[in-house]
């Protein structure tokens, strides 16, 4: 029992690590490549 | 044409390194010993089971592993289960700089097996004297295989460098250089990709990705290599385009202020310093620190502007008003210093992990600010750099190494393909490019087979920028340093298959390359923009004032310059239209004072200068238009 519960407390360490360190990757992908500066969004030029 | 060749060395590391490794063996034995203690003279089995697991990471639970029972079975798993976590925390370690994972999970798990309570334990210490035998000669023999693997590989690289490789290097020399002329229509959007995404208010960040900001897609790489692309196009085909390529180059300076960029540094310095420091450019973090310098030097050096020489102009601000203050001429300062004070004499990154690579970077641009103010931060330390590199982070195969741990000695195995090896080299040609060429020279040998075609399997299908399966990161900072180092047959077999395995995806409002990052993307203007040694001569000859006619203003986007060069009086310029063909206005400036101009090109074929200077023409782009203005004699 012991083993099983210290299994389980590393996996979500691990599992909280990861997520604090790479956060989530939503802003990636083809999406943003396609994005493309508005017009309306140029100031100071 | 004499080519340097590789040091004598018979060790496979250099002597910092070798006592580096040294004292981590001690504190092994050590730890080793009193595991052995534990199990040996332990009254219960779980504090035996407690000293196995000192003795190796999850030993403990071998205290019940066995093949004979499903029992000792599942014990097994655990502990190579246990194992693989404790590697996990070495990787973060790597990945992140935490230092305190590793040895914490070590303990955990050497702390967890006392919790079992199944009897006596099963192996006895005739096990682990064999086991631990075992491992000893494994390792020795490992260690001595790649040491003779890898003595011979130095020889053989020492002699190609003294027999092949002048005729190679040659060859490359005679090469002509095609002379930096314009951008072509392909070339001009891809910048606009950049433009796009520089262009945008400070505080957005739009179409650049965020995946994580500790390694290599960290969002400020995507800024600095954004930033070095632009100032090398303006370097070698806009010098008299200001405008909105400046204001490009300053904004993404300007972004790197942005707590998000730099906000990781607080946890890194934390778990990998255990110091509390907020501020990203006080020590280490040369990712940050010595790119954003060589960024705002190229900035500089390609613009003849020195905004942030200005004191102060390079402050960041915590959102709790904390600011740490800072300009060029600081933080070059601060970065000299450090390098006098590192027992490596390079810089980490990360906590304790010493990159070769940005460590290039970094002295790029101590180089580059000696150049621009006087001030002696490269040249008094150059030859110690070279001795430490040599030593310290290129094998004894002759390989760079991709990082070294500056706590442990420990070294990253050679991984990335190509692009590890072939980046330094880039960089490198601006301080010490004898080796640079040594260096690309001897990856040049594994990049194509004897017909001439690329060999794949030097190149990672790992895209750096954002970790995505694709080739486009390897091929273009490949062809970035093959341009640099004037090798125009690897650079244009790397560019020709990022042609062809990322294709462009074009629309009437989008342009980019298909699984390619923003990052490679950048990456590849500086290719595109490049030439032999235009780096180097951007570090060494900045452009120290801003003489003769030039492009103050154009409408961004709606026009695109391909390329502006002022030669004495005579402005040359290239437009295209950016989304939609029709009559544009274009400010000029450094002109001669109410001097009338004769225009080609342009709707009106004079021009009279005001006494600022300055005067607009009107173009009508309909596609590539070609505009000469010239003093009337």
């Amino acid at each position: 029992m012991a083993c099983c519960v210290l299994l389980a407390g590393l996996i979500a360490l691990v599992l909280a690590c990861k997520a604090r360190i790479f956060g989530n990757s939503r802003r990636s992908g083809a999406n943003v490549l396609r994005w493309r500066l508005k017009k309306e969004n140029i100031h100071g030029l | 044409m004499h080519i340097i060749t590789l040091p004598d060395r018979h060790g496979l590391n250099g002597p910092i390194t070798t006592r580096r490794l040294a004292r981590l063996l001690l504190i092994y034995i050590a730890c080793y010993a009193i595991g052995l203690l534990f199990f040996q003279f332990a009254y219960t089995p779980p504090w035996q089971a407690f000293g196995l697991g000192l003795m190796i990471p999850g030993g403990g639970f071998m205290a019940y592993a066995g093949i004979s029972c499903w029992q000792g079975i599942a014990h097994l798993f655990l502990a190579g289960f246990a194992f693989t976590l404790f590697v996990a925390a070495v990787v973060l370690w790597f990945a992140t700089g935490n230092v305190l994972l590793p040895p914490l999970i070590w303990i955990t798990m050497a702390y967890g097996a006392t919790f079992m309570d199944h009897g006596p334990v099963r192996i006895n210490g005739r096990d682990v004297a064999v086991a631990t035998i075992l491992v000893v000669a494994i390792v020795a023999c490992v260690v001595q295989f790649r040491r003779v693997r890898q003595g011979a590989a130095r020889r053989n690289a020492n002699r190609y460098l003294t027999k092949a490789a002048p005729l190679v290097a040659a060859k490359i020399a005679s090469t002509a250089d095609s002379p930096a002329s314009e951008f072509t229509l392909q070339e001009v959007k891809l910048m606009r990709f950049l433009l796009d995404r520089a262009l945008q208010p400070l505080s957005e960040f739009e179409g650049f990705e965020w995946v994580d900001q500790f390694q290599t897609a960290a969002v400020r790489y995507q800024l600095h290599f954004a930033g070095y692309a632009l100032s090398m196009a303006q370097s070698t085909r806009l010098p008299a385009m200001r405008g909105y390529l400046e204001e490009a180059q300053l904004r993404l300076i300007q972004k790197q202020t942005d707590h998000r960029i730099w906000r990781y540094w607080q946890l890194e310095n934390l778990w990998g310093n255990l110091k509390s420091g907020r501020d990203p450019n006080a020590c280490d973090n040369i990712m940050y620190s010595g790119f954003g310098a060589l960024q705002i030097a190229l900035f500089h050096g390609a613009s003849g502007r020195r905004d942030f020489n200005q004191p102060g102009s390079f402050t960041l601000t915590h959102p709790d008003s904390t600011a740490f203050v800072y300009d060029l001429p600081k933080l070059t300062e601060t970065l000299r210093r450090q390098y006098l004070e590192s027992p490596f004499h390079l810089l980490p990154c990360e906590p304790n992990w010493i990159y070769p690579l940005c460590n290039s970077i970094t002295a790029s641009a101590l180089h580059a600010q000696e150049t621009m103010s006087g001030t002696p931060y490269w040249t008094p330390q150059a030859e110690t750099f070279r001795r430490y590199v040599e030593a310290e982070f290129i094998d004894l195969h002759g390989r760079f190494v991709p990082c070294r741990s500056g706590y442990t000695g420990l070294a990253l195995p050679i991984i990335g393909g190509a692009m590890p090896q072939a980046m330094p080299s880039f960089f490198l040609n601006a301080i010490l490019p004898d080796m640079s060429l040594r260096q690309w020279l001897l990856l040049r040998r594994t990049l194509i087979d004897s017909s001439g075609r690329l060999r794949m399997k030097s190149f990672w299908p790992i895209d750096t920028g954002n970790y995505g399966f694709s080739y486009a990161s390897a091929f273009a900072a490949t062809a970035m340093a093959a341009v640099e180092l004037g090798d125009h047959e690897i650079a244009g077999l790397c560019l020709a298959e990022l042609d062809k395995r990322n294709p462009i995806i074009e629309s009437e409002d989008t342009w980019f390359r298909s699984r390619a990052s923003v990052w490679a993307h950048a990456v590849e203007l500086i290719a595109r923009s490049g030439g032999k040694n235009r780096f180097r001569s951007l570090i060494e000859n900045p452009l120290t004032a801003r003489t003769g006619p030039a492009i103050q203003n154009v409408n961004y986007p709606d026009v695109l310059v391909a390329r502006a060069v002022s030669q004495g009086e005579t402005l040359t310029a290239v437009f295209y239209p950016g989304d939609a063909p029709g009559r544009q206005p274009v400010t000029l400036c450094g002109l001669m004072p109410e001097r009338t101009y004769h225009c080609e090109g342009t709707e009106s074929s004079h021009l009279l200068a005001d006494r600022q200077g300055c005067g607009v023409v009107h173009v009508v782009l309909e596609g590539r238009t070609e505009v000469v203005v010239r003093p009337v004699t």
